[in-house]
């Protein structure tokens, strides 16, 4: 089995047999040692990839001749680095879910393992039936998670997140199904290489963006997003932010731009325009919140607008700031990964001790959370683009980029700098700061062993990407080179 | 071909048709064990006389062929398992008039070989009526039950109806080319120009068939039925039955009235979305778990449609695939329906509730049978809508395909309804499943079988299209 393969169904393997263990304790040991054993294999994978080597680590093997389909893995710098990641964020989440489950907790575990290993096939399939399969199956243990364990109103989110994300993906695999009749393959770089007609490009488009666009989530398909975020327990809302939503951005990646790159050009407009809503809209709705969890939630579809911002603004620029703001995009899905997983976890840390989402009842959490209050507060910075933190890089990139196309772009784009401070801030200056007036928040104690590494963990790559961006840019900026020249391609005669 | 050699051919009716009339004869004790004795030994006389290439038998009246075989040794496994899931409840046909539920269930059977192999339009008819007139008195058996009554009756004077439809539709195509042997219309019709007779004669034969398998806007009966029935007739109508209808559409219109493909498609179109928008519409508002599997059962049956009306060869492997996965799928649930009532009713959805706190193995089962129904990969349910979605796409029907798709994801709520029920609530009182060893292992076999099917399709799909190349062979 290759390593890839090896990262996938480790742990969904791990997450079977934790099912048959009885002891919570031995659970919990065995699905962290599962995770950190994928985590240690995918950093053996980022070691040995040679960033300009194309596709890599690839395993191929015909598993349905029947439709053409086959099992067919491999990772490119677009990959790699969101493999990365859910590597390291799949440790993580079992590590914030550590108490969490108080009934079932076997059953906890194994939907995160299982979810983990699935989410990283979807990185790593090379064939389009493969990434779609991946792709739906992880809605059944987030589904689940969300259902579950989640709190009060979570059986109207559980459901809604389904059938919104299902909606989206049914529509995708129209596209597929048509894409791979025209081309007598499911391999995605066949598909790169096919031509279409700029009609067929348009209807693909249309039901590419819908379906991955409700998995960004881009406005105004986004409003599964709060009520799933607000509902999960805190080690789902961290798997949610960090990783389920870069899919939506790695599927415009590797599927609408390079496939249909016509369509792409002809409908940028329409794309920039829902994105700028998004930073814009969507980061006043922000503001508005009471709720954390919420707040922090409609930050990530503010977050996520600019990446989808970075991605298409591509055709309105030179092959060189085209790179800029590719690669910004790709950068900034990293960082959000790992900053908004780190806010999700601070207000997990919160719930634990108050059981309470809600702003309000805070305030003066520094008082006796010193440590925590540090900790929140950087990464309530980072998530407003501090400089030196990873959220910088990536908002700096795009912005800089955008300005080519045109100032008022970049000036709209600016928003989600100045609007994510002011929430941002805001959030914190009401919950660490100030007096502390609520008796509950006197008794806290600060943060224990475990919330401390994790919060570490995280911290050490957004300061590593903030200040030394440069490894992570040379190991996507080929693959971004080539993606562009794709997405340049004009397959039906159409001229930019 | 001797008289002889026809005979060892037809051996595996034969076989049932014997053992059907030992298994009303003998005494109570030995129904079970003969009906299994019977349906194995039909399986082992299928295998034993497999013809190499599809062969004519009785002056061409039926065709026997090792490919269609194999659908039929499905129909006995099929009906093996839902009788076995049949015994464990209260009013099991063993405390009934076993001998008679037993008879009829193989009577059944051998309307369904009779259908699968059917070369002539009279041949066919028999083989639906034999079927449908051990289905009636079946869903009647329960004497006392008024509701049985009720659906019996609607369901035998629904079904002599559409009997009348189809006869009248074939007598329309005999008066047009003057045969009844399918190979023989096939031919003809190539040679004619469509006319109104025969659009009138088409419309006649889908309707008499839509009624029979349930297909909107002649579904009426479906629910009724399957709520009204005992459940144990319930549950072998649910599947063994949908593998004879599909075969009945393949071998009618796929090998019949190919030439005429232009004209029918389109009515299947109709039948199809209307099936899919009514099943998965009418199913979300049910509370009946039976009710709800019924309006299920139309949506799945205008999947199959769907699969049909692309008129081509993938379309009708689609559609054999479709069809024998959701066989499973039906056999499955209602098997675990089964498990549920064995000690208490639990005939609501309701009763769902809190399964995965008490029976975490029982609820792991009925998630995979409800993704597999929704569709969500990781099941067979899967490839089965897939396999349909690419034959429809290449066709060129892509908005049908778009408009399944949607549907399909109307459908997800119902089946996820079972799931939170399982899942995220309380249980209003505790789950008493039966606990019969037996029983929970054959349901989960079933179970897990989708998830198999979804690892290694390939054997399945490959078998599905051979099934299809035989009835397109006549072309």
């Amino acid at each position: 089995m290759s390593l890839l393969g090896l990262m996938i169904w480790t742990p969904i393997a791990a997450g079977f047999v934790s099912l048959l263990l009885r002891d919570p304790a031995v659970v919990r040991r065995w699905a962290l040692a599962a995770s950190f054993f994928v985590f240690i294999l995918s950093l053996v994978a980022a070691a040995n990839f040679d960033p300009a080597g194309g596709y890599q680590w690839q395993y191929q093997t015909a598993w349905i001749p029947a439709f053409s389909i086959n099992y067919h893995l491999g990772v490119d710098g677009l990959s790699l680095p969101l493999v990365v990641l859910t590597a390291f964020i799949g440790m993580l989440a079992i590590l914030t879910g550590w108490n969490t489950a108080t009934r079932h907790t076997a059953q906890f575990f194994a939907a995160f393992l299982i979810l983990e290993g699935l989410l990283i096939g979807v990185f790593c399939a090379m064939d389009a039936a493969l990434f779609y399969i991946f792709f739906e199956a992880m809605l059944i243990p987030m589904f689940l998670i969300i259902g579950i364990w989640g709190s009060d109103n979570r059986v109207y989110a559980a459901v809604k997140f389904f059938l919104y994300t299902f909606l989206g993906s049914v529509l995708l695999l129209v596209a597929f199904v048509y894409l791979a009749i025209q081309s007598e393959s499911f391999r995605i770089t066949d598909w790169h290489a096919f031509s279409l007609s700029s009609l067929e490009q348009t209807w693909l488009f249309l039901a590419l963006l819908f379906g991955f666009a409700v998995k960004v989530p881009m406005w105004p398909v986004h409003t599964w997003l709060p009520d799933a975020h607000v509902e999960a327990p805190a080690a789902g809302s961290v798997v949610l932010a960090a990783v389920l939503l870069k899919i939506g951005g790695y599927g415009l990646l590797r599927f609408c731009l390079p496939v249909a790159p016509d369509a792409s050009l002809a409908f940028d407009g329409l794309v920039i325009g829902l994105s700028l809503i998004a930073v814009v809209y969507i980061g006043f709705t922000a503001l508005a919140q009471t709720d954390m969890k919420k707040l922090i939630a409609y930050s990530s579809i503010a977050h996520m607008g600019f990446v989808t911002l970075g991605l298409f603004i591509l055709y309105r620029l030179a092959t060189e700031t085209a790179m800029l703001s590719v690669s910004g995009a790709i950068v900034q899905m990293i960082s959000h990964g790992l900053v908004s997983a780190a806010l999700f976890v601070c207000v997990g840390v919160l719930y634990d001790r108050r059981h309470s989402r809600d702003i309000q009842d805070y305030g003066g959490v520094l008082e006796t959370m010193p440590v925590f209050g540090a900790l929140f507060v950087f990464f309530a910075l980072a998530n407003a683009g501090l400089p030196g933190t990873s959220g910088f890089v990536g908002e700096v990139m795009v912005i800089l980029a955008t300005f080519q196309a045109g100032w008022w772009l970049a000036a709209l784009a600016a928003m989600v700098v100045v609007l994510g401070a002011a929430y941002s801030l805001w959030m914190v200056r009401r919950v660490v700061f100030g007096p502390a007036e609520h008796a509950e928040v006197k008794a806290f104690r600060d943060l224990s062993g475990r919330e401390m590494l994790i919060l570490m963990a995280l911290a050490v790559p957004v300061l590593a990407v903030g200040l030394w961006p440069v490894p992570l840019l040379d190991l996507i900026e080929p693959s971004v080179a080539q993606l562009i020249d794709q997405a340049q391609a004009f397959k039906a005669g159409g001229a930019p | 071909m001797s008289v002889a050699q026809e005979m060892i051919l037809m051996l595996p009716e034969i076989v049932l048709v014997v053992g059907a009339c030992l298994i009303l004869l003998s005494p109570r004790p030995w129904a079970w064990p003969l009906t299994m004795l019977t349906l194995a030994a039909a399986v082992g006389a299928m295998v034993a006389t497999a013809p190499d290439a599809p062969v004519l038998l009785m002056s061409g009246m039926f065709e026997r062929s090792a490919e269609v075989d194999v659908l039929r040794i499905l129909i006995c496994v099929l009906t093996v398992l839902v009788l076995r899931y049949a015994r464990g409840y209260p009013e099991s046909p063993d405390r009934l008039q076993s001998n008679e539920f037993y008879t009829l269930a193989t009577s059944g059977c051998i309307g369904m070989f009779l259908i699968s192999g059917a070369e002539h339009l009279i041949a066919l008819y028999m083989g639906l009526e034999i079927l449908a007139l051990s289905l009636y008195p079946m869903i009647a058996m329960v004497r006392d039950d008024g509701r049985a009554g009720e659906a019996a009756l609607k369901y035998f004077v629904l079904g002599a109806l559409a009997s009348g439809f189809l006869l009248y539709g074939m007598s329309l195509m005999y008066t047009v080319t003057g045969t009844l042997h399918i190979g023989e219309l096939a031919s003809q019709l190539e040679q004619l120009e469509t006319n109104r007779v025969l659009l009138l004669g088409i419309v006649f034969m889908l309707a008499g068939l839509a009624f029979k398998l349930g297909a909107t806007p002649f579904h009426m009966w479906l629910p009724d039925v399957y709520d009204g029935a005992s459940l144990p007739a319930a549950t072998y109508l649910s599947a063994a039955p949908k593998i004879a209808g599909l075969l009945l559409l393949l071998r009618l219109f796929g090998d019949g009235l190919m030439a005429l493909a232009a004209d029918w498609t389109t009515l299947m179109m109709a039948l199809a979305v209307l099936s899919l928008l009514l099943g998965n519409l009418v199913a979300i508002a049910q509370t009946r778990i039976r009710r709800m599997l019924a309006y299920s059962a139309i949506a799945h049956t205008g999947f199959v449609f769907l699969a049909l009306c692309a008129g081509t060869p993938r379309g009708m492997g689609s559609a054999v695939f479709y069809t024998l996965v959701y066989a499973l799928m039906a056999a499955g649930s209602f098997g675990m329906l089964l498990l549920l009532n064995a000690r208490t009713e639990a005939e609501d959805i309701k009763d769902f509730k809190g399964l995965n706190h008490s029976h975490p193995w029982l609820a792991v089962m009925v998630l995979i049978l409800m993704f597999s129904m929704a569709g969500v990969p990781l099941t067979a349910g899967f490839y089965a809508k897939l396999y349909v979605l690419q034959a429809v796409v290449d066709a060129g029907l892509w908005p049908l395909a778009v408009a399944a798709v949607l549907l399909t994801v109307v459908g997800a709520y119902y089946y996820l309804r079972i799931i939170w029920f399982m899942y995220f609530e309380e249980a209003e009182r505790p789950a008493e499943p039966g606990e019969d060893p037996v029983h929970v292992f054959l349901v989960s076999a079933n179970a897990l079988v989708l998830v198999f099917i979804f690892a290694i399709p390939q054997p399945w799909l490959e078998m599905s299209q051979r099934v299809a190349g035989v009835f397109l062979g006549g072309q």
